[in-house]
């Protein structure tokens, strides 16, 4: 038995069609993770004296922490398993609302465009993906351009 | 209370024509493991070496939101926001080449701009950043707002 591709391929997306992820809680843990791996130990994540003195009062979790959980999250729906060659951009990627330890976030997304590319290998889908809180308020808005893979190009 | 906080540059200290160069730092395959299991940003392109041998890249690539990640840290390493940057308030990025593992990136930044707000003891600044690797080929280019500190309230 061989591995079934479940993504979804570039002909298979609609404009306007709409998914969820499913959701995960922000601990301590993955945000002294994250500080380590990229090396961003700017004092508002790391430092809680200096946190104090902020407008949150206390540490946060990295934002970019939250806006890569949320690409994990986007692959819980399997829709881009093996299908997505790039992620190209990342646009408008806008910092609304503070995601705070233990708050509990998922991704909703949207296909905003189809573009073709004139590639027999690959198109560009154009996806606005909200990462939403668990009292639903929108805390990260952006538009991702992906380069998924056509059906045709699949052996 | 002790420690020295060490502060980078305020709000007001940023001039036209400010610019800044990062150190290098060597991206390898342990950074593509610990990343993509910590996040579930899991891709054959980054996790799986025989499917991706087959693919366009020819080897395993470094997601392109961990290189985005390590050029924020790259940044954060100069020291010059330091204690007086405050958050992030809006990026736009495009990534253009792929980085292997083994590769070495840095990180250049240039100050554009700068916008009050409705806050009296910050502001925002703007920053052109890209990052580029050992061959010079552009990796990423990102627009990049922050909110920082004003010295003087």
């Amino acid at each position: 038995m061989h591995y079934k591709i479940q993504g979804k391929y570039f002909e298979e997306w609609n404009v306007g069609e709409e998914f969820e992820t499913s959701r995960r809680t922000i601990t301590e843990a993955d945000a002294v993770f994250f500080v380590g791996l990229s090396g961003d130990y700017n004092p508002l994540y790391t430092n809680q004296e200096f946190a104090k003195r902020t407008a949150f009062g206390t540490r946060i979790p990295h934002e970019f922490l939250i806006y890569s959980i949320s690409s994990g999250l986007m692959n819980t729906t399997t829709y881009f398993d093996n299908t997505l060659i790039s992620q190209k951009s990342h646009k408008n990627v806008e910092f609304v609302k503070t995601v705070l330890y233990e708050d509990t976030i998922y991704a909703k997304g949207k296909v905003l465009e189809k573009n073709d590319m004139r590639d027999p290998d690959f198109g560009e889908i154009v996806f606005d993906v909200k990462i939403i809180n668990q009292k639903g308020e929108v805390c990260i808005n952006s538009k991702r351009n992906y380069l998924i893979k056509k059906r045709k190009q699949a052996s | 209370m002790g420690g020295n906080e060490c502060p980078g540059k305020y709000f007001e200290d940023w001039q036209e024509g400010d610019k800044y160069v990062t150190t290098g730092r060597t991206i390898t395959t342990t950074d593509i493991e610990i990343y993509t299991n910590n996040m579930g940003d899991y891709n054959p392109l980054y996790n799986d070496e025989e499917f991706a041998k087959k693919e366009v890249y020819g080897t395993r690539i470094v997601p392109e939101l961990l290189i985005h990640a390590i050029s924020a840290g790259q940044i954060s390493q100069t020291q010059l926001f330091q204690g007086t940057m405050l958050g992030w308030v809006k990026i736009d990025i495009d990534f253009f080449n792929s980085v292997k593992p083994g590769d070495t990136i840095i990180t250049k930044g240039e100050y554009i701009g700068k916008r009050e707000t409705e806050k009296r003891e910050q502001g925002v600044l703007d920053f052109f950043v890209e990052v580029m690797n050992q061959r010079g080929e552009i990796i990423m280019k990102s627009n990049q707002s922050i909110t920082a500190l004003k010295k003087n309230v």
